[in-house]
């Protein structure tokens, strides 16, 4: 194994949100609604609904920009939730409710620990972290999605919450407060 | 037989020469035992299979999340590794993942490892199945099998305990995933004690932090659970393992001479030893 960081390739924006539009890309799938709106100051990649009917704000990082990227995903999430009631006054089919919550979805290669610790810091219902590898098969683009484990505790609702790719939370684990600090 | 991950480090990293692997393997392999086997309780070292020893498994239990489509590529990947070095393997699998992501399609066959999808719905039925599948036929001995097991079926294990007799967690060099492994570890040892509980670590980017992960791993567990984690080695999720996943190609077919599809085989080879099958490459 050589001793350097894994690299994967990076792609066009546009190319690259169109890949990660494809309808199965997140598992579970998410709805489009609308790709490239212009939001704070900067565009959202895509705008989306996932199966809970929360409304998902996708970015999509510029290679090295986690940092920006939460900033950018917090300030998005700020522009569209006011906006929200009027969107749905223009497209009252969405099957959307203007009280749903909205989330930041940000998708990168890799997240320092810096961005991780603030992403908890918010919590899972303000912003998702989702590692994005994009490969090229060809002439086709396409995107592997896994979201990013979520160490953060969900106070109450911590045994109601998957913090791992399991599935499991820390609570289904059986995990004490002991065995959590070795590991840190 | 226990392992570690020592034992395949030289298959993984040609930057390092035959002479040095073997000491570096020697010394790993003490730094390793050295954190993995640190001061157990009596009662906890009776519980340790202080003398393990080889015997035929036919089923390998292998916890993997409803989403976490990587660790079901490499489950589907070792496999197929395993069937090109002329073991009979299957994939098995609950029938309700059969309109899940984890799994390519059904126009990505044959392979010579297919995924068998069993009408399961609890752990004990999943057994069930999965000894129906691994059993002999006609005086053949029946194919390896790999279970993907829904870990969420961990927490009412009925009387599937079986099942998870011979368990293979997947595990990222991460600290989280490292509590995630070590969690799956002691529900797979509350539910059956006896387990033997195999390891192998993946997205390492560097030999020594899939070694430390593995240490710090197998040292939590065997000072809080009494427990002895074999390592089946690591993989390595480069580049080229990602695009076989998203094309839904087992990466040892489209790139044989790649580092993943290498550390690929040469997991699939340990588990076939410990199954007691001979493997003809």
């Amino acid at each position: 194994m050589p001793d350097s960081p894994l690299r994967y390739t990076t792609q066009p924006r546009d190319e690259l949100r169109r890949a990660v539009a494809q309808p199965h890309s997140f598992e579970p799938p998410l709805r489009v609604l609308a790709e490239n709106v212009l939001g704070a100051d900067s565009t959202i990649d895509l705008v989306t609904v996932d199966p809970r009917g929360r409304i998902v704000l996708v970015l999509i990082a510029e290679p090295g920009d986690d940092s920006n990227l939460l900033t950018r995903g917090l300030a998005q999430r700020a522009w569209v939730k006011p906006r929200l009631r009027d969107w749905l006054q223009l497209g009252a089919n969405l099957q959307v409710s203007a009280s749903a919550p909205v989330v930041a979805r940000l998708l990168a290669p890799g997240f320092s620990p810096e961005t991780r610790a603030a992403a908890e810091a918010v919590g899972p219902e303000v912003v998702e972290l989702w590692v994005c590898r994009s490969v090229r098969n060809g002439a086709e683009l396409g995107v592997l999605l896994e979201p990013l484990a979520n160490p953060a505790r969900a106070g109450t609702e911590s045994s109601a919450v998957a913090d791992f790719r399991s599935g499991l939370s820390e609570d289904d684990l059986g995990l004490t407060p002991e065995e959590i600090r070795d590991f840190e | 037989m226990p392992r570690d991950l020592a034992d395949v480090l030289h298959h993984l990293i040609p930057e390092v020469g035959p002479a040095t692997d073997r000491s570096e393997n020697r010394s790993a392999r003490a730094e390793i035992a050295a954190s993995a086997q640190p001061q157990l309780e009596p009662q906890a070292r009776g519980q340790a299979h202080a003398q393990p020893e080889v015997q035929a498994r036919r089923v390998l239990a292998l916890p993997v999340g409803e989403r976490d489509v990587v660790r079901a590529a490499f489950a589907w990947n070792l496999a197929i590794e395993m069937a090109r070095v002329g073991a009979r393997a299957t994939v098995v699998a609950p029938a309700s993942d059969r309109a899940s992501v984890l799994w390519p399609g059904d126009e990505v066959r044959p392979l010579g490892a297919e995924i068998t999808w069993v009408p399961a719905r609890n752990l004990s039925e999943l057994d069930e199945k999965a000894r129906e599948i691994a059993s002999p036929r006609s005086g053949a001995p029946g194919p390896i099998v790999l279970v993907r097991v829904p870990p969420r079926w961990l927490r009412d294990p009925g009387s599937g305990a079986g099942l998870l007799t011979w368990t293979l967690l997947l595990t990222s060099s991460e600290r989280h995933d490292l509590l995630e492994a070590y969690g799956l570890a002691k529900l797979v040892s509350r539910t059956a004690p006896t387990a033997h509980i195999g390891v192998t670590v993946h997205g390492a980017r560097r030999r020594g932090e899939a070694r430390q992960a593995f240490s710090r791993l197998a040292g939590v567990a065997s000072r809080r659970l009494g427990l002895t984690l074999d390592s089946y080695g690591l993989l390595v999720d480069d580049l080229q393992m990602y695009q076989a996943i998203v094309a839904k190609r087992p990466i040892g077919l489209v790139h044989p001479q790649s580092p993943a599809a290498r550390s690929l085989r040469d997991v699939a080879k340990l588990l076939l030893t410990d199954a007691g099958i001979d493997s003809d490459a």
